[in-house]
């Protein structure tokens, strides 16, 4: 199951899989807090990197969030929360929730700005809303990368082409190569190798954070996803593997093999 | 039924129109400043409501710019009774911009409510924005003003119907006795009526007497004690009136006894008739008004045939050749006319009897009193003897005189006198029954 879910829903399952409904075997989610606060730090250190800071003298944030229905949006305001209280630079204004309507994203900044006028650093709770946000940014007279700093959430290929383009400083979420992983679990488990004596029933995903440098390598990551070999992750399949490795350097070699093999 | 209001019972009815009215426009002024006060009180309530309930998701709303949020709740506020329009502004620096707004457009008339938007976020205070009402109470105005035309005439009506039902009440309970009551004392004629009672006739019927009751028997106990008072009046006039013809017969019989004593004296013993006669004249009066039911009227055709009769008789045989005829219509004079017309009649039957049949001549004397207009009347000597010589001897006569008849005939009851005289002699003297008033009335 994907999540993240609601407390409350998590305790209506059970609190975990394989508790009270034994054929939901494992709950598998990005870590949404470690996404919205690899965004924020990265975006306060430019401002701050610019110096692009108020007349107090602090990096004003102000926050895209997304759909308040959805758990994952708290969360990943919480890990904006989180850096901008860990950083005594920096200062939260607001955030504002949204339908992840791009249109939103331009329409939400375009009003932020108007109430706080010294904010330079716009996080977005997707890659859409920031690049929405980007262009309210310049409609009022700001210029993305220079005077103000926007950033998304989604690791998305848009998103990674606004970065290289420098109209994003970043872009945070976990690569589309993670559901290799949980397709590869389920099926050992299918064959009756049990994922859970290695990663457990909870599968948290962590995020990558790709700016104007990494940006590149993560924008490549589509085209080794067609090229993964599954069977080469399988434990059912590899009897002499100790444990599961799903890092990209294994994606890439793993990759690189079966298109040499070919 | 025919209610025939009295003037009273109008004015009564006036007076409860008037005081109703009175107090129904000072009940209703009351009523519609009560209404408004509510009305204001009422107003202030929906501005309570609009302080807690409204301005926590305005303000949130407008953090957010959640401008569907923002446009539910103006239209639910200016849904609210008062509102006349309300619009949600933003603080943008100096500036204060209109985000949202519902209600009428034109507002001037309405008292403007302006309230902080304050949002807490993050632990912080944040005012960002005000919200702006306009209420107004024009709308409860014009609803009192209806009312008070509709309270207004309907109090009216209840009034009216109310004023009729009591005057008609008043009417049949008080009014009409009164009316009964006037009515009875118009007519009564404590002379005719003196037994007469006044009777109400009620319908209600009371345990105990009320004033109406009270009022009919001290009118029946005054007209008892009248008619008591009358008839002790009637008594004494009539002992009054037998008393002074007793007097009056004494004289004569006293003058009688005086001339019995000197019969040879011819002259004194006219001069004792022609006084007797007099004082006959003046006794039969009393007697006639003693006699009668009416205390200062005397009927003249007994009297004066009577009184020409008994002083006929006077002359003895001297009188025998003279004829006498009285005609006189049923008139009824004042005694103060009366007794003139009697000593006239008297006095010139006297000359009659003595000058105009000298030596054995016989002939007829007529006396007559005749009705020639309403209240006029002509009394009439005539006799058919001599004449009168022209030397007018009997004029002056040898007793009180005929110029005593001419002056008691104009003085005393206003008369025109005249006398013919060629073939036998004919007085005439036409008078009014107006010259005097009724002492002892009988109205």
């Amino acid at each position: 199951m994907n999540g993240p879910l609601f407390p409350g829903e998590l305790e209506e399952l059970g609190d975990a899989p394989r508790r009270r409904y034994s054929n939901w075997i494992g709950y598998f989610h990005e870590n949404e807090v470690q996404k919205g606060r690899l965004l924020a730090e990265e975006l306060i250190a430019e401002a701050l990197e610019h110096d692009r800071v108020a007349g107090d003298g602090t990096v004003q944030v102000v926050g895209i969030g997304g759909d308040a229905g959805w758990f994952g949006s708290q969360l990943r305001e919480e890990g904006l929360r989180q850096a901008v209280a860990a950083h005594p630079a920096a200062r939260l204004q607001q955030t504002v929730p949204t339908l992840w309507i791009s249109g939103e994203g331009r329409a939400m900044t375009q009003r932020l700005l108007q109430r706080y006028p010294e904010v330079t650093v716009v996080w977005a709770a997707s890659d859409q809303l920031a690049l929405g946000a980007a262009e309210a940014l310049r409609e009022f007279g700001r210029e993305p990368g220079e005077t103000a700093f926007v950033g998304g959430l989604d690791l998305s290929r848009v998103g990674l082409e606004a970065v290289k383009g420098e109209t994003l400083t970043a872009t945070v979420g976990a690569p589309a190569l993670v559901w290799t992983e949980v397709l590869v679990y389920l099926y050992d488990y299918l064959r009756g190798v049990d994922f859970v004596d290695q990663v457990g029933t909870e599968i948290l995903f962590e995020p990558h954070l790709a700016d104007r440098a990494s940006a590149s390598l993560f924008a490549e990551l589509p085209e080794l996803y067609d090229r993964i070999e599954y069977r080469a992750f399988s434990m059912y399949h590899n009897p002499n593997l100790e444990q599961y490795d799903f890092s990209l350097e294994r994606y890439r070699e793993k990759s690189a093999a079966a298109s040499g093999g070919r | 039924m025919k209610l025939g209001f009295s003037r009273i019972a109008m004015r009564h009815l006036l007076a409860i129109v008037a005081v109703s009215i009175a107090f129904s426009v000072a009940a209703t002024t009351y009523q519609v400043y009560s209404q408004f006060a509510r009305g204001r009180e009422a107003r202030d309530e929906v501005l309570q409501t609009v302080r807690r309930s409204y301005l926590r998701p305005l303000a949130a709303g407008l953090f957010f710019f959640d401008e569907r949020q923002l446009e539910l709740l103006t239209e639910g506020v200016v849904l609210l009774p008062y509102v006349d329009a309300v619009s949600v502004m933003e603080y943008r620096g100096d500036e204060r911009v209109e985000v949202a707004s519902d209600g009428a457009d034109e507002t001037e008339n309405g008292a403007r409510h302006v309230y902080p938007l304050v949002h807490e976020y993050e632990g912080s205070r944040r005012e960002i924005g005000e919200l702006r009402v306009v209420t107004s109470l024009e709308e409860l105005r014009q609803e009192l003003a209806e009312q008070a035309v509709l309270m207004a005439v309907a109090n009216l009506l209840s009034i009216l119907g109310f004023a009729v039902v009591v005057l008609i009440v008043a009417q049949r309970m008080i009014f009409r006795h009164l009316k009964t009551i006037a009515g009875f004392l118009d007519n009564l004629d404590p002379k005719h009526d003196s037994r007469r009672k006044l009777g109400l006739s009620r319908a209600e019927r009371l345990d105990r007497p009320d004033e109406l009751d009270e009022i009919t028997e001290a009118i029946n106990a005054m007209l008892h004690r009248l008619d008591n008072t009358l008839t002790e009046r009637d008594t004494l006039v009539q002992e009054l009136y037998h008393r002074t013809n007793n007097t009056m017969q004494s004289v004569r019989s006293i003058l009688n006894l005086q001339s019995a004593k000197d019969r040879g004296n011819e002259r004194f013993q006219e001069l004792v008739r022609d006084v007797d006669n007099r004082i006959l004249a003046m006794a039969m009066v009393h007697q006639k008004l003693y006699q009668s039911q009416s205390l200062s009227r005397i009927g003249m055709r007994d009297y004066l045939r009577e009184l020409a009769h008994e002083t006929h008789r006077s002359f003895g045989p001297q009188a025998e050749r003279v004829r006498l005829t009285v005609e006189v219509d049923e008139i009824a004079l004042l005694i103060d006319s009366a007794i003139p017309c009697g000593i006239i009649v008297t006095e010139l039957l006297s000359n009659a009897v003595r000058h105009a049949f000298p030596g054995n001549r016989e002939g007829t004397v007529d006396v007559a009193l005749r009705r020639v207009e309403p209240y006029r009347y002509r009394l009439t000597v005539t006799d058919d003897g001599v004449g009168m010589s022209e030397d007018l001897d009997h004029l002056r006569g040898d007793t009180i005189g005929l110029p005593s008849v001419v002056e008691i005939a104009q003085k005393q009851l206003g008369g025109e006198v005249s006398c013919t005289g060629t073939d036998g002699v004919s007085w005439s003297i036409v008078f009014a029954d107006d010259l005097y008033f009724e002492r002892v009335s009988h109205e």
